[in-house]
């Protein structure tokens, strides 16, 4: 509490003793057009890798085979990387979760009650293929009203949803989740499961594309029109979000309090670690810099060196405590040994999280996260 | 954009002068500046890390989906097997306010609670208990459906502006478990924002019964009642008969939810319904502890949005007005917490709620015959009015009052009866221009 008055009024005095970052300076004006040329290519490749995806779905429809399968769900974990390196890009109403427009929650709605979709070890006849009587014919507006109908946690599209479908349920400690092939071709449902499947990869492609397009044309239009000043908002709020109140709260800190494997984000592939190293790679190449674009860094190296190197430390910091935490992250949660692990990574991205406040707070701009400072 | 930020970093300082100074922050140090969708599910800043662990964790818990039990997800299987919620935020969405069921919006947030036996001594309803659940697991009959209707009430300003009120009425039908007992009286209950309930927690038991004035010794026309709860004072709820934001919690679980939990580790199933003892559980109790005290500390530390454009002279001109009617004789502007509460940020803080949580007659008009403790069936608690300019932004609806008949804030006024009832014949003698005043004023809230 203290430090907290102590740097809010500190934040007083310095921005009346020194001049405010100037926004509109040569530099800043270069790193914003860079920013969304970055994101746009990032979207670019995520809507590309996904339509990757779409095709081994494709594949394996005509001829299911554990092989088929196999490059279905190693697709499936390409598209996940990219996409999860895209996450910095939200919480700043950008196209992926504008209030009014974004698709964020057709494409990543988690955590998923699997019985929504499908049966379970529980209840052989659970979820929306099952339940022939409700829904006679699996189509794209059904699975579009669905989610999110009725309950958070009613998730019908999106990757956590072809994940399910892909993997099943994770009855393993070791390995992932292992839906069999008869799924799809001896199960009374099986057609509609493929139907389920085909379908909600086609809707992921669609989102996607309609971010990437969002990013070339109409948006594009927005964010050049936008005051700088909430575009910087945009970027410090969604890199400080994504660390503490995502990352660092819901995503490790729910697990590691529950030893639940359903609260871990991508727990049918067991692929969560996946995720946290690639939501950090995507701050990493937005901060750095990535493939000829300039990153934040370039900015903050010449406002407030100092500040560049708490954030530069305190980055690589969290990269190498989430690296630390062993494989599969449904395991380690629960594991006494290495729990610690789990909870240095949590305290390493709360004071990632922190210092991006900071970061914005040294160039006048305020971040509100959810839960914290 | 950074002034805000100042005003709060340094609030704790002493440098006003006029008691109205700070008035904007109506949670006092727990009071957070935003005015997007997000302005009820903000923590109070400064947390610590084990308090901002805490509101993580337990906000994960207040937007968990239940589910049938069992499953295998343990922490979280259990549901009902009769309920009227999957989850806490499926009511409390983004932790504000629900509104009453329409066509197209389904029954979240809204349900029909029951009591039989007005005498004093009022027993659920033999058949169906303390409320109607219209939800149900796979295998089980839901209670009955609910159906609204309205008619309209017409009136007119004093101005010669008409205006157009609806009073509802409800009606049940596919009852699955016998007849409602013939005394049994049904109380329509909307589910009311969140945020702030711990600040209101932190109000000293004294303080509420110093507001208190049960025989109008006064002689304002107003006597405001402190409800009673085995000896605790009542803060929360409609008619103030919960003591506790853990007690309020697990109260709506088992009742909500259809999930035991410590405090109440058992289903109450009446008469018509012992069959449902058969169901498999979700556990002994089906919510831990640990969730139950999570869940607990989201909500107590859940921060109050900062009022807009206090300085505005429209504003200040019905904040004046809002005194001049007496609005502000229930609506109490300004308490201070007191200095017990478990969590530190919320003691000793200076607050703006506009409810001094005590129990008012508000006439026959919203009165729903419904006794509880020392609540009568006329009695209402004074709702808090901090954050009622945003309820729009966050929840997308302006309904208002224990049942969400009223449409918006001027519909909601003109509801008032009972002791209220002079207060709404000032705001029906009002000008036009000093209506909008006043509203601005609310809305500023």
């Amino acid at each position: 509490m203290l430090i907290l008055i102590v740097f809010a009024c500190a934040t007083k005095v310095q921005s009346n003793t020194t001049p405010a970052y100037d926004i509109s300076n040569p530099s800043a004006q270069n790193y914003l057009q860079s920013h969304a040329d970055y994101a746009t290519d990032l979207w670019s490749r995520t809507a590309k890798a996904a339509k990757a995806l779409d095709q081994t779905i494709q594949a394996f429809q005509n001829t299911p085979s554990p092989e088929t399968l196999s490059a279905a769900k190693k697709q499936w974990l390409e598209t996940r990387t990219l996409y999860s390196q895209t996450e910095s890009l939200r919480f700043q109403n950008g196209p992926i979760d504008n209030p009014d427009t974004g698709v964020e929650g057709f494409l990543n709605a988690w955590p998923l009650d699997e019985s929504y979709v499908d049966y379970t070890s529980e209840d052989p006849n659970a979820g929306i293929i099952n339940n022939v009587e409700q829904y006679p014919e699996i189509n794209r507006s059904l699975l579009l009203s669905l989610n999110e109908r009725g309950g958070e946690e009613n998730i019908s599209t999106g990757f956590h949803a072809i994940e399910f479908i892909l993997w099943g349920q994770d009855m393993s400690t070791e390995a992932p989740g292992n839906r069999p092939v008869t799924d799809f071709t001896e199960h009374p449902q099986a057609s509609r499961r493929l139907a389920y499947l085909q379908l909600s990869s086609k809707l992921l492609v669609q989102h996607l594309e309609e971010v990437h397009t969002a990013w070339t044309d109409s948006y594009r239009k927005t964010y050049t029109a936008k005051n700088p000043q909430e575009i910087f908002t945009g970027i410090w709020t969604g890199m400080a979000m994504l660390t503490g109140d995502e990352m660092a709260g819901e995503r490790m800190a729910v697990p590691y309090e529950t030893k639940d494997q359903e609260d871990e984000q991508s727990c049918f592939s067991d692929s969560t670690l996946q995720d946290f190293q690639n939501n950090l790679v995507g701050i990493h190449n937005q901060y750095h810099g990535y493939e000829g674009k300039v990153g934040l860094r370039s900015i903050i190296q010449e406002h407030d060196s100092n500040m560049d190197e708490k954030i530069t430390r305190s980055l690589q910091e969290a990269i190498d405590a989430v690296n630390n935490i062993p494989h599969p992250f449904d395991q380690s949660i629960q594991n006494e040994e290495h729990r610690p692990k789990v909870e240095i990574a949590i305290t390493k991205l709360e004071d990632l999280s922190d210092v991006l406040v900071a970061g914005a707070s040294s160039m006048g701009i305020r971040v509100l996260l959810e839960g914290g400072s | 954009m950074i002034i805000p930020l100042f005003l709060f970093g340094c609030i704790p300082s002493k440098t006003t002068t006029t008691s109205e100074a700070n008035e904007e922050l109506s949670g006092g140090a727990a009071t957070v500046f935003d005015t997007s969708d997000k302005a009820f599910s903000l923590s109070i800043r400064g947390l610590s890390r084990s308090e901002r662990r805490a509101f993580a964790v337990g906000n994960a818990f207040f937007n968990d989906n239940w589910i049938t039990a069992p499953a295998s997800a343990d922490g979280r299987d259990g549901l009902g097997p009769l309920f009227n919620a999957h989850s806490c935020s499926s009511c409390h969405f983004k932790d504000g306010r629900a509104q009453p069921p329409t066509p197209e919006i389904p029954h979240l947030g809204f349900l029909l609670r029951l009591r039989t036996g007005t005498d004093g001594h009022p027993k659920p309803d033999p058949n169906y208990g303390d409320q109607i659940q219209d939800q149900s697991i796979p295998g089980v009959e839901s209670e009955a459906k609910v159906a609204i209707s309205y008619q309209p009430v017409e009136g007119m300003f004093r101005d010669g502006t008409v205006y157009s009120l609806q009073k509802p009425t409800y009606s049940l039908s596919e009852m699955k478990y016998g007849e409602l007992s013939s005394d049994t009286v049904l109380s329509p209950r909307i589910a009311p924002g969140v945020f702030g309930n711990g600040l209101l927690e932190a109000i000293s038991s004294d303080t509420i019964r110093n507001l208190a004035d049960p025989n109008d010794e006064n002689g304002d026309g107003i006597s405001g009642k402190a409800n009673v709860i085995d000896n605790k004072i009542g803060r929360f709820g409609w008619k103030a008969d919960v003591p506790s934001i853990r007690e309020q919690t697990a109260g709506a679980f088992l009742g909500d939810i259809g999930i035991t939990s410590p405090p109440n580790p058992e289903h109450i199933f009446p008469s018509s319904q012992t069959s449902l003892f058969d169901i498999p559980t979700g556990g002994e109790p089906e919510l831990s502890e640990g969730k139950l005290q999570r869940i607990v500390q989201y909500v107590q530390l859940l921060a109050v949005p900062a009022r807009r454009g206090a300085d505005t002279p429209s504003v200040k001109r019905g904040k004046k007005i809002f005194r001049n009617i007496q609005c502000a004789s229930c609506h109490t502007p300004t308490i201070k917490t007191g200095d017990e509460h478990p969590i530190e940020s919320l003691r000793n803080q200076t607050i703006h709620p506009y409810s001094d949580l005590l129990l008012h007659d508000m006439g026959d008009e919203l009165a729903d015959g419904f006794h509880s403790h020392l609540a009568t069936g006329n009695e209402w608690r004074t709702p808090p009015l901090w954050g009622l300019g945003l309820q729009e932004t966050v929840n997308g609806h302006t309904r208002l009052l224990h049942d969400g008949r009223a449409r918006n804030v001027t519909e909601a006024i003109l509801w008032h009866g009972g002791e209220a009832k002079a207060s709404r014949e000032h705001f029906r003698a009002l000008s036009h221009k000093k209506r909008t005043d006043l509203l601005n004023f609310l809305q500023s809230l």
